[in-house]
C-alpha cells in the first residue's frame, strides 16, 4: 500500500518533469559550464552569471556548475563572484554553448576579507530567509581559540546558540543538538566535537563553504528537524603544488594540495593535532597529568579527476580521533569516519547530475578499572547511503532539483566487557538496531517576474525499521507486555512522511525585499540526552513502533534591506516552529546501556518562537556583523513536569553578538567579537525534605531556574610577513585572547552536601583568559 | 555510573574553576511529609510528621505537632497518639495480611493550604524464609587487604503476587541499614524464584566480627514502594554534569494533595545467623 503511494509519487514527479521540458521547447540555446578560481582551479559555489542589463541570471551549484538558456544571438554576460574581479563575456549564441569561466581573485583590495561569496545584492534577490553562508577565509578571521573554527563562528550568527562552552553541539531556534543535520561532503557527522567541544570536527583549512538552512530547508535536505549545516571541502589545487599550515601552543596543522593533472584533477591532504596535554604537564606538577593523555587528531583528504567535459569523479574522506586517558584508570575514545565517493555526469547542458556514495560512522568506547577489574564499553553507528541529484536549468526562470536518497542506518548501542585479570566475566550487548530511510524529493526556484521569486518543494520519505531487531511492546502503563524478535531483513514497521517546503522573495525595490517560507521536517533518529552538556557518549536511537517520527512546522517571515549601494546588509527575520512526538525522557530515567530505553521516553508538543535582527558590513577595510536574537522554546509533554508547559533548555530569551574586523595596514589587523546570552535554563531546587534519614530536594518546575547570564569578549590581532617577492612562504602571526577580560561563565551548577546538613552550590566555570599563539603560513 | 560521575568530576576539576556559589531561589511553599509504615509485627506502629525546609540553610527539620493521625482497616479505627513532637504512635497491634489500611491526617494549621491528607496500602502475603548465612571474606583487589561480611539467604517467594522486597539488616540488635538508601529494595519480577543462596549484602567499613549476630528482617511490600525508593536514591546522589544522569525531577509519593512521603504496609519474616570466618 504504502510502495504504491511512493510509486503514484514518482510518476507524478515524471510526469510533472516531461510536462515541463515540453513548455521548454522554443527557439532557446544554453551556455554551461563550470565557474573556477584561477590561482586554485577551484569551482566557485554560488557564483552568479547575469545577462547584461537585464534582472536574469542564475547561480553556479555545489559542483560549481551553471547553466544558463537564452534566445539565440548576441548576449553580453557578467560573472562576479565577492572577493573576485567581475568578468564580462560576449557570446553568440546559435547553437549550445560550454563554456567554462575562470574568475581571478581581486587584488586590488589586497586579501580583504568577505563574509560571503556570491554577488552583491544576493541578500535582496535570493531566497535566502534563514540561510547563512560563509567562507572558509571569513571563517579564519574571527578570533578562536588556537585556530578558526567553523561551528563557533556559525554560532555568532542569529538563531543558533551555543548550547555549552564544553560542545561543539548548537540549537537552531530552540531545537536540540541533535536536530541538526551536520553534513560533510554530504556524509552525516554524528558528533562535531572534538576535545570536549575547544574544537569541532571541521578543519577549516580543508573547508571550502559552509552554508546553514535554519528556515527554507530545500527539499533536497531531510531527517532533521531543525537545520542543515552543510560542509563542502576543498577540491585541492589543480593549478600547481601549494600548502598551509600552522603552528600553535595547542595544536599543529598542514595542509598539501597538488594536481594529480594540471586542469584535470587534484588532491588535498589536511591533517591536525593537538598537544595540550604535553603542555599541561610542562606547566603543571601534577601525577595526575603526567600519567595522562588527552588528544586528538584528524585527517581530510579528498582527489577529484575530470574524465571530460561531463564527467568529473570525487573521492573524499574524513578521519578523526579523540584519546582520553586519566591515570590509566579510565579512558575515553570517540572518532568520526566518512567516506563520500562522487560522480557528476552532465547529460545536457540542462541537467547536471551527481551520484554519491557515502559511507559514515560514529564510535565511541570507554573504559574504567584497574589490573584486577576492567569495564569495557564500546558503541557504534553507521550510515551506508546512495544519493541521486539532479539539477535540472530548464530555463532562466526555472532550476528544478530533484533525486533519490537511500540510507542504511545501523545502531549498536553497546557492548559491555567486563573482565577481572585475565579472564572475561561477562560481555553484555545491547540489541542492536536496524533501519533503512529512503526518500524522494521534487523542487523548483522560479522566477515568476523581475521582482517575484518562489521556490517550493516537496520530500516524502519512507522510514522502515529492519531486522535484526527487537521489538518491545507496552501497555498504557508503560509496562512491557510482550517482545518480538525479528530476524535479519525483517522489516517490521513503517512511517511514510511528506514534507512540502515554499519559499517565496519578493523584491520591492533594488535594496529591499519581503521573505517568508514554510518548511515542514521528520526526524526518524534522535540522541538520548537529559541536557545541554553533551557529551561523546551519544546514544541515538531510531523511530520504531512505540516512538513516533519528530514532526516540526516552521513559518518564517523576514523584511530585507540593503544599504549604501550594497555595502550594509540588514534583516529582520521572524519565526514559529511548533513540532509534534516531541521526545523527552520521564522523571528519574535511565539511559545508560538500556535495552529498552525508549520506554523511558515521553511524547508530547514542543514550540518555539523568536526575531532575529541581523546588521552586516560583509567586505571593506572594516567589516562584520551585530546579531541580536530574541526567542523563546517551550516543550508540553505529558508525565514531565507533570505534565505542566516548561521552557526547554534551549531557551535563552537573549542572544547578541558583536563581530568586528579591522584591517589597519598591509599588515596589521585586528578583530574582536563579544558574545551575551541569557543563561542557561536549569531545574532549581526549591526546598528539601527529609525521608528515611536522608535529604531530598524538592523542584517546583522543570527548567524554572536561569544561570547567571554568560557573556564574552575574544580579541586577536594578526601580522603579515612581508610582502617578499623571491621568497614564495607567506606567514603570519596570529595573537588571540578568548574570553579577554575574564569572565566566570557558568557552565555546570552542581549541589553538594556539607557538614551540618548544610548544601552548597559550586559553580564550574571554564576557560578565562585563553591566550593563544599561533604562525600561519602558506606557499 | 558512579565512575562516570566522577570522572566528569575529576575532568571539571582538571580544566575549570570552581567556587561556591548563592543562588537566588524561589522557595516553594511549606509542604508536609508523611513517613509511615504499618507491619504485620505486633508492636507500635509509628507514622512520622515533618514539614518541608529551606534548601540551602535548613535547620532540624521541623516536626509537625498537633495532627489528628488515625488508620482504619475498614473496620476499625486505630487512633495514634504524638508520643513525642511529630511522631505518631499506634496502641500496640499487628497489621493483618489481606487488608487495605487507610491513613486519616488532619492537621492542627494547613501546609500549604490543606489540612487533610490520606492514603491507602494493602498488606501482602510475605515471604518464608528458611535461613540466613553471614561469613567473614578478605577482598585482595584494590591492593589492601579490605575485610567484609557478606550475608546470603536461602526462602520461598510467592509466585502468583506481584511486590517488592525490602531487606533490614541488624548487627548485635543494631539497626545497620539506618537510612533508606542502605536498605536493599527490589521488585520480584527481577526475581521471580525462590531465594538460593541469595547475597543481598556486604557490611562493610568496618564488617562485622565473627560471633555477631545478625537478624535479616524482610518486608514484603507493594511493588509501588520500589519505585519510590529508586527515585529517593536518584533525586539524592549528585548528577553527571554531561547529561546522561536523569533530569531532575520530585520523587513520587502516595500521600494526596500537596503532601510528600510514603506510607506502606509490609508482611515481615525474620531469620537469625552469626557470623562465621570463610578464610
Amino acid at each position: 500500500m504504502k510502495s504504491t503511494i511512493l510509486m503514484q509519487l514518482i510518476c507524478c514527479l515524471i510526469a510533472l518533469f516531461i510536462q515541463i521540458e515540453l513548455v521548454g521547447q522554443t527557439k532557446e540555446y544554453t551556455i554551461s559550464g563550470y565557474v573556477t578560481d584561477e590561482e586554485t582551479g577551484e569551482t566557485l559555489i554560488g557564483a552568479t552569471i547575469q545577462k547584461a542589463g537585464t534582472s536574469q541570471g542564475t547561480i553556479t551549484n555545489v559542483y560549481g556548475f551553471y547553466s544558463f538558456t537564452m534566445s539565440a544571438g548576441e548576449h553580453s554576460l557578467i560573472i562576479s563572484y565577492a572577493g573576485f574581479d567581475r568578468q564580462n563575456i560576449s557570446v553568440s549564441l546559435n547553437q549550445n554553448l560550454e563554456k567554462n569561466i575562470i574568475l581571478k581573485s581581486n587584488t586590488a583590495v589586497l586579501q580583504e576579507v568577505v563574509v560571503t561569496g556570491q554577488s552583491e545584492d544576493h541578500h535582496i534577490k535570493e531566497n535566502n530567509i534563514g540561510l547563512i553562508s560563509l567562507k572558509s577565509s571569513s571563517i579564519a578571521s574571527i578570533p578562536a581559540i588556537g585556530e578558526a573554527d567553523i561551528i563557533r563562528a556559525i554560532k555568532l550568527l542569529p538563531g543558533i546558540q551555543s548550547t555549552s562552552e564544553t560542545s561543539s553541539g548548537f540549537s537552531v531556534r530552540g531545537g536540540s543538538p541533535d536536530q541538526n543535520l551536520i553534513l560533510l561532503d554530504e556524509a552525516v557527522v554524528y558528533n562535531p566535537s572534538h576535545l570536549l567541544g575547544f574544537y569541532s570536527t571541521f578543519n577549516n583549512d580543508a573547508v571550502k563553504n559552509v552554508q546553514l538552512y535554519k528556515g527554507n530547508i530545500p527539499a533536497k535536505y531531510g531527517g532533521r528537524l531543525s537545520s542543515v549545516l552543510d560542509v563542502r571541502m576543498k577540491e585541492g589545487n589543480n593549478q600547481k603544488l601549494s600548502g598551509n599550515g600552522g603552528i600553535g601552543l595547542i595544536a599543529a596543522r598542514a595542509t598539501l594540495e597538488a594536481p594529480i593533472v594540471k586542469d584535470k584533477g587534484s588532491i588535498i591532504v589536511s591533517g591536525r593535532r593537538t598537544y595540550a596535554d604535553l603542555i599541561a604537564r610542562t606547566f603543571r606538577n601534577d601525577s595526575t597529568i603526567d600519567n595522562s593523555t588527552l588528544y586528538f587528531y584528524d585527517l581530510n583528504l579528498k582527489a577529484n579527476y575530470k574524465l571530460g567535459q561531463k564527467d568529473r569523479i570525487f573521492v573524499s574522506s574524513y578521519l578523526g580521533r579523540d584519546v582520553f586517558d586519566l591515570d590509566d584508570t579510565f579512558s575515553l575514545a570517540w572518532g568520526n569516519n566518512t567516506i563520500t565517493s562522487r560522480w557528476n555526469h552532465i547529460f545536457s547542458p540542462k541537467l547536471f547530475s551527481n551520484t554519491s556514495f557515502v559511507y559514515s560512522r560514529y564510535e565511541y568506547n570507554l573504559g574504567f578499572g584497574d589490573n584486577d577489574f576492567n569495564l569495557d564499553w564500546k558503541s557504534a553507528l553507521r550510515d551506508y547511503t546512495v544519493k541521486l541529484d539532479f539539477d535540472y536549468f530548464l530555463n532562466p526562470k526555472n532550476n528544478l532539483t530533484f533525486g533519490i536518497h537511500s540510507s542504511y542506518h545501523r545502531i549498536e548501542p553497546g557492548t559491555i566487557k567486563v573482565t577481572s585479570g585475565e579472564e572475561i566475566d561477562q560481555t553484555n550487548t545491547i540489541s542492536e538496531e536496524n533501519a533503512l530511510e529512503h526518500s524522494v524529493f521534487i523542487g523548483n526556484e522560479q522566477q515568476i517576474s523581475s521582482n517575484l521569486k518562489l521556490n517550493y518543494g516537496f520530500r516524502a520519505t519512507l522510514f522502515q525499521n529492519i531486522g535484526p531487531g527487537v521489538e518491545y511492546v507496552y501497555n498504557d502503563m508503560f509496562e512491557r507486555t510482550d517482545s518480538i524478535n525479528h530476524s535479519a531483513g525483517n522489516i517490521y514497521n513503517s512511517y511514510l512522511r511528506f514534507e512540502p517546503r515554499f519559499a517565496i522573495n519578493y523584491q520591492l525595490n533594488k535594496s529591499s525585499a519581503i521573505k517568508g517560507s514554510y518548511v515542514k521536517t521528520h526526524q526518524f533518529i534522535q540522541l538520548a540526552s537529559n541536557s545541554v552538556g553533551g557529551s561523546p557518549l551519544d546514544i541515538w536511537f531510531l523511530a520504531s513502533p512505540n516512538t513516533l517520527p519528530q514532526e516540526s512546522d516552521q513559518i518564517s517571515l523576514g523584511y530585507f534591506r540593503n544599504f549604501a549601494d550594497n555595502k550594509i546588509e540588514t534583516s529582520i527575520e521572524t519565526y514559529y516552529r511548533s513540532i509534534n512526538n516531541q521526545i523527552d525522557f520521564k522523571d528519574q530515567a535511565s539511559l545508560i546501556l538500556n535495552e529498552e530505553l525508549e520506554n523511558e521516553l515521553r511524547v508530547g508538543n514542543g514550540w518555539a518562537y523568536g526575531v532575529e535582527l541581523l546588521l552586516k558590513k560583509p567586505a571593506g577595510r572594516f567589516n562584520g556583523w551585530f546579531s541580536f536574537t530574541w526567542s523563546a522554546s517551550r516543550r508540553k509533554i505529558p508525565f514531565v513536569n507533570e505534565g505542566r508547559t516548561f521552557k526547554s533548555s534551549f531557551d535563552r530569551p537573549i542572544n547578541l553578538s558583536l563581530v568586528g574586523n579591522y584591517k589597519l595596514n598591509d599588515r596589521w589587523s585586528i578583530n574582536g567579537t563579544f558574545t551575551y546570552y541569557s543563561g542557561q535554563a536549569f531545574t532549581r531546587p526549591s526546598s528539601r525534605f527529609n525521608f528515611g534519614n536522608i535529604i531530598v530536594p524538592r523542584y517546583t518546575e522543570r527548567n524554572d531556574g536561569r544561570l547567571p547570564s554568560y557573556h564574552r569578549m575574544d580579541v586577536g590581532v594578526t601580522l603579515q610577513s612581508k610582502n617578499n617577492k623571491i621568497k614564495k612562504l607567506k606567514g603570519e602571526w596570529v595573537l588571540a585572547v578568548y574570553n579577554a577580560y575574564g569572565r566566570r561563565n557558568p557552565n555546570i551548577i552542581t549541589f553538594q552536601q556539607v557538614e551540618n546538613n548544610r548544601t552548597e552550590a559550586t559553580q564550574f566555570s571554564i576557560f578565562r583568559w585563553v591566550p593563544t599563539i599561533t604562525y600561519n603560513f602558506r606557499f | 555510573m558512579k565512575y562516570l560521575i566522577s570522572f566528569a568530576l575529576i575532568l571539571l576539576t582538571i580544566i575549570s574553576c570552581e567556587e561556591v556559589v548563592d543562588l537566588e531561589i524561589d522557595s516553594d511553599e511549606t509542604r508536609l511529609i508523611v513517613e509511615g509504615r504499618i507491619t504485620n509485627e505486633l508492636k507500635v506502629h509509628q507514622i512520622k510528621l515533618t514539614e518541608t525546609s529551606d534548601f540551602f540553610n535548613p535547620a532540624e527539620p521541623v516536626s509537625v505537632v498537633g495532627a489528628t493521625v488515625t488508620v482504619t482497616d475498614g473496620s476499625n479505627e486505630i487512633q495514634f497518639v504524638e508520643s513525642s513532637p511529630g511522631i505518631y504512635g499506634s496502641p500496640v497491634f499487628a497489621g493483618e495480611v489481606g487488608k487495605t489500611y487507610e491513613l486519616s491526617i488532619i492537621l492542627a494549621s494547613a501546609l500549604a493550604n490543606e489540612t487533610v491528607f490520606s492514603a491507602q496500602s494493602t498488606m501482602l502475603n510475605p515471604v518464608v524464609l528458611d535461613s540466613l548465612s553471614a561469613f567473614n571474606s578478605i577482598d585482595f583487589s584494590d591492593g589492601d587487604e579490605f575485610l567484609f561480611t557478606a550475608l546470603n539467604f536461602w526462602g520461598t517467594g510467592n509466585l502468583e503476587q506481584e511486590n517488592a522486597y525490602l531487606m533490614e539488616v541488624f548487627v548485635n540488635e543494631q539497626l545497620e541499614t539506618d537510612t533508606i538508601n542502605e536498605v536493599v529494595v527490589f521488585k520480584d519480577e527481577f526475581l521471580n524464584e525462590n531465594f538460593e543462596d541469595f547475597n543481598f549484602f556486604f557490611i562493610e567499613e568496618p564488617a562485622a566480627l565473627v560471633g555477631d549476630s545478625i537478624t535479616l528482617l524482610m518486608h514484603t511490600v507493594e511493588e509501588d514502594f520500589a519505585d519510590f525508593h529508586n527515585e529517593l536514591l536518584i533525586e539524592s546522589e549528585p548528577r553527571d554534569p554531561f547529561g546522561l544522569s536523569s533530569p531532575p525531577s520530585n520523587v513520587s509519593t502516595n500521600i494526596s494533595g500537596s503532601a510528600i512521603g510514603y506510607f506502606y504496609t509490609s508482611s515481615v519474616d525474620t531469620v537469625y545467623t552469626r557470623v562465621i570466618d570463610d578464610f
